[in-house]
């Protein structure tokens, strides 16, 4: 069953080669409509760098092929691949000067194919580095935390998973991964699309091929196909350490490169621990701040991607951080899946961890009343303001301005086994101003940050007034902060 | 017609042929579990850890874990390898984890410093083995004691047996209780007796409505509060949401049933408020006796309501009534021609003086939108004329327009 397995593995392999690089050596430039000789240069190393922000990977690859002295022709062809044919060059880089491209040919027929004309001053086998880019193969990060007991570290491990939908294996891969957004004019997989016109002809054709390829095989005398070796002593001994991955900048992006080389089969999926860190100091605040959070007092975990958290290498790619707590049984309790957003190096992350039901938030609008106010008389097109002592009675008179107050308590329970900062974001939109005695700050013209603390079991009842002119009172649109002791309201 | 159902598995095997890994043809051993935890302590995620020891040869191995037919929510998954205490010199990484196309499962690739074992933990959130909360609620007769009982229901529909497995609630110990496939299980979960409880009887025009609007009779909503704290014998833990069911202690020692209610969530030190059905013995007539606008100048109006409450108690016992008024519900009442345009809750009032309650308002309900005060309604005597006491409300709302 296993030896059958193999087979078919090596033959679908081996088919996958002969279609994706053909060396045709041929003498005369007269292209022979229907004879070929083929020899089927294998990868000798390939690379991919993935892009995160768009499908894109650029995949590199190199082959040895044997090149004649004077004209050589090379048919390069990637049917069922999602490879962008716009994309495809080709670099000799064993031989500069010596070997050079002097056309690329695309057959009309056949869409997924070129022709490389090339020119060679020597004889020699020479190395080709070939590029393209292709969709379907993409990367993600993703995290796992475990906050300790007392809330106040955690342990942050980040991954990185590695997808290839690309039609195509890729054995032996240099990963290297690029966190960043570029830009694209046009997606590689529309282009991918209209290569695609004539696929079928292309699918037919190569039919035919694996046909004669597998009857070939067949007939020959020694088994052509190889079992893959079972591990060496010397391999099985080897205790494998997890494979570092290395990151640098590049410009405004940066790459992160896996050790070593990865298989990563096509529809396969891949993932890798990219870091780890032991005890980030958390700093947990409560906060209220409905454009942000929704209409929830949020419980927001906070850490810096610094060194001091034993991160700071490089950024925190986007990607969902699953967050679980060590409880007193030691085991896992899980608190919220969130999605963390890119953060740059010494950047605060800030996670919405949800709801704490055992924190008491509660906004009551205890009082309002009116005052300043100015009536408009249409004879004479006067203003007059009530109780000044000018007022005229007239019945068609229309109030025109006045001033608003409010009066409210903010209340605050703390139910938990651990003191708590707690910071509200309040919208007072208008020619406002907010009277307290409260730690309050501006945030920006129309909304105010009031700051409290609140120990174990506490209970507090924060009190603001707020004023706002209103109709022809107003004159601005901001936010004024004021002194004044504010007390709860007599009924 | 014969029923079939398809049950799920989730299972764990090491490849001893580590390197043909891709292939999906494997020779493997089935690590059993040596223990389940089913962590229920998250209101919306159910957790699952289980532990097993892993066989782990030198060099690289490959650790298969399946799913097929479970709810598991892959993303959650979590492999720790756990510390050694017997055998310390066995180390392992986990090098990578690789998920094949079209199945329920992923490898990890797993390096290990000797051949030996390795004693595993497997975390993950796992969806249909839910839980519901309930409570059996226990009243003494003159209704100021009430014994509870805290149930939990645990319904298996992920589609995987846990047959070894520790229940943790949040409580101080687990508790054993195996999980077959499709079963649901119920258990105590806390129990408390004596704990002190009021109840009260509120009326509130606009929120509870009238019992007969034609006759302005209001509806008497009764609730009993309960405490979550020391002072209440309560107070160790947050209580969560679920249905109560009340009984009462009759006369000849027995429990009647008289009302449910969905209890929310109720932190330590916070209050539990249940509906526990209408009062038909005491009767509250609301009329409003006078309405009355006074013109300012031009569009500008204070007008002046005075509501009046006719309360009658044909139980033999005195109760306390708490009367509600929403002042945005009365405002409407008593100025329809105000402009609709304007703002509904910014309302400036305060109380007027042909307000006949006897006590001030009470702090804890009053509000920029609602006042309430406390009325104590004495008992019935014999069969004699009922006592009917009368209360008046006068609220003043000023500059409106």
């Amino acid at each position: 069953m296993t030896i059958n397995n193999n087979l078919k593995k090596s033959a679908f392999r081996v088919i996958l080669s002969i279609s994706s690089l053909l060396f045709l050596m041929i003498t005369n430039p007269v292209m022979a409509k229907n004879i070929d000789l083929s020899t089927l240069p294998s990868r000798e190393s390939v690379q991919l760098t993935i892009y995160n922000s768009e499908d894109l990977t650029l995949v590199r690859e190199t082959r040895q092929i044997s090149i004649k002295k004077g004209q050589n022709r090379l048919q390069f062809s990637w049917a069922n691949t999602q490879i962008d044919p716009t994309s495809v060059q080709v670099d000799f880089i064993s031989h500069p000067g010596e070997i050079y491209l002097t056309n690329t040919t695309f057959p009309h027929e056949k869409p997924q194919m070129l022709y490389w004309h090339i020119r060679s001053s020597v004889e020699t086998l020479a190395t080709v580095e070939i590029s393209y880019f292709t969709s379907g193969i993409t990367w993600r990060a993703d995290y796992s935390a475990i906050l300790a007991q007392s809330g106040k570290s955690m342990s942050l491990d980040s991954f990185i998973t590695v997808s290839n939908h690309s039609g195509e294996d890729y054995d032996n891969a240099q990963v290297r991964l690029v966190v960043g957004k570029i830009n694209l004019v046009e997606r590689v997989e529309a282009l991918v699309r209209q290569a695609n016109v004539a696929r079928d002809e292309i699918s037919q054709r190569k039919k035919a091929m694996r046909a004669r390829m597998a009857k070939e095989m067949m007939t020959k005398a020694s088994g052509r196909y190889e079992m893959a070796p079972m591990p060496s002593a010397v391999m099985a001994d080897a205790m494998e350490e997890e494979k570092d991955v290395a990151k640098e900048s590049l410009s405004e992006y940066y790459i992160f490169s896996i050790e070593g080389t990865e298989t990563i089969p096509n529809q396969w999926s891949k993932r890798l621990r990219s870091g780890h860190a032991k005890a980030i100091e958390v700093d947990t605040v409560y906060r209220y701040r409905p454009r942000e959070y929704g209409n929830i007092l949020a419980r927001v975990l906070m850490f810096k991607n610094d060194k001091k958290s034993s991160l700071g290498e490089a950024p925190l790619p986007e990607g969902n951080i699953q967050i679980y707590q060590n409880n007193q049984q030691g085991s896992l309790t899980y608190i919220k899946g969130i999605a963390l957003k890119y953060t740059s190096v010494g950047e605060k992350v800030e996670l919405n961890s949800g709801i704490d039901p055992e924190i008491f938030f509660q906004l009551v609008n205890l009082k309002n009343w009116r005052d300043n106010i100015w009536m408009h008389y249409r004879k004479g097109n006067v203003y007059r303001r009530i109780g000044d002592g000018h007022i005229i009675v007239d019945h068609n008179s229309k109030v025109a301005g006045w001033d608003e107050h409010s009066l409210y308590v903010q209340h605050l329970k703390n139910f938990t086994d651990k003191p708590i900062k707690v910071e509200i974001r309040r919208l007072v939109q208008g020619d406002a101003e907010v009277l307290s005695k409260l730690n309050i700050k501006k945030h920006d013209f129309q909304t105010v940050d009031i700051h409290s603390q609140l120990a174990v079991g506490e209970k507090q009842e924060l009190l603001y007034e707020t004023s706002i002119k209103k109709g022809r009172n107003a004159k601005q649109n901001q936010v004024l902060l004021e002194t004044k002791a504010v007390t709860y309201p007599v009924f | 017609m014969e029923h079939k159902t398809l049950y799920g598995i989730i299972a764990l095997g090491l490849c001893v042929i580590s390197v043909n890994s891709y292939a999906r043809i494997k020779l493997i051993t089935l690590p059993v579990r040596e223990h389940v935890e089913i962590q229920l302590e998250n209101e919306d995620t159910t957790i699952i850890e289980e532990e097993r020891i892993v066989p782990l040869k030198k060099g690289n191995n490959d650790i298969d874990f399946s799913w097929h037919n479970t709810s598991i929510r892959p993303e959650t998954i979590v492999l720790r390898v756990l510390p050694d205490k017997t055998k310390s010199s066995l180390k392992s990484n986990v090098l990578s984890v690789s998920y094949p196309p079209g199945e329920s499962a992923l490898t990890w690739k797993v390096s290990a410093s000797d051949n030996g074992s390795a004693r595993v933990r497997i975390t993950y959130a796992i969806n249909r083995l839910d839980k519901k909360y309930h409570y059996l609620a226990k009243v003494n007769s003159d209704e100021s004691q009430m014994d509870l009982s805290q149930y939990i229901k645990i319904i298996n529909q992920s589609g995987e047996e846990f047959l070894n497995a520790d229940m943790n609630t949040g409580r101080d110990k687990n508790i054993a209780l195996p999980m077959g496939l499709n079963e649901t299980q119920e258990f105590l979960n806390h129990q408390y007796s004596a704990i002190p409880i009021n109840k009260s009887y509120t009326v509130n025009a606009s929120e509870l409505g009238y019992r007969n609007r034609a006759q302005d009779k209001l509806n008497v909503f009764m609730h009993y509060h309960i405490h979550n704290d020391a002072q209440h014998n309560l107070g160790k833990h947050s209580m969560a949401p679920g249905k109560f069911r009340i009984f009462q202690q009759d006369n000849k020692g027995t429990h009647v049933f008289v009302g449910e209610d969905w209890g929310k969530f109720t932190a330590r030190d916070d209050e539990q408020k249940l509906f526990i059905g209408q009062a038909r013995d005491i009767v509250v007539k609301r009329i409003i006796e006078r309405k009355k606008r006074q013109k300012i100048n031009g569009n500008l109006y204070n007008i002046d309501a005075l509501v009046k409450y006719e309360i009658e108690n044909f139980k033999d016992k005195p109760v306390t009534l708490t009367i509600e008024e929403s002042l945005p519900h009365l405002r409407n009442e008593v100025f329809v021609s105000r402009n609709s345009s304007r703002p509904k809750n910014h309302i400036e009032w305060q109380v007027g003086k042909d307000t006949s309650f006897a006590e001030k308002p009470l702090k804890k309900l009053t509000s920029s939108e609602k006042i309430a005060y406390q009325v104590t309604l004495p008992a019935r005597k014999g069969t004699d004329k009922v006592q009917k006491l009368e209360k008046k409300l006068n609220i003043n709302f000023n500059n409106e327009w």
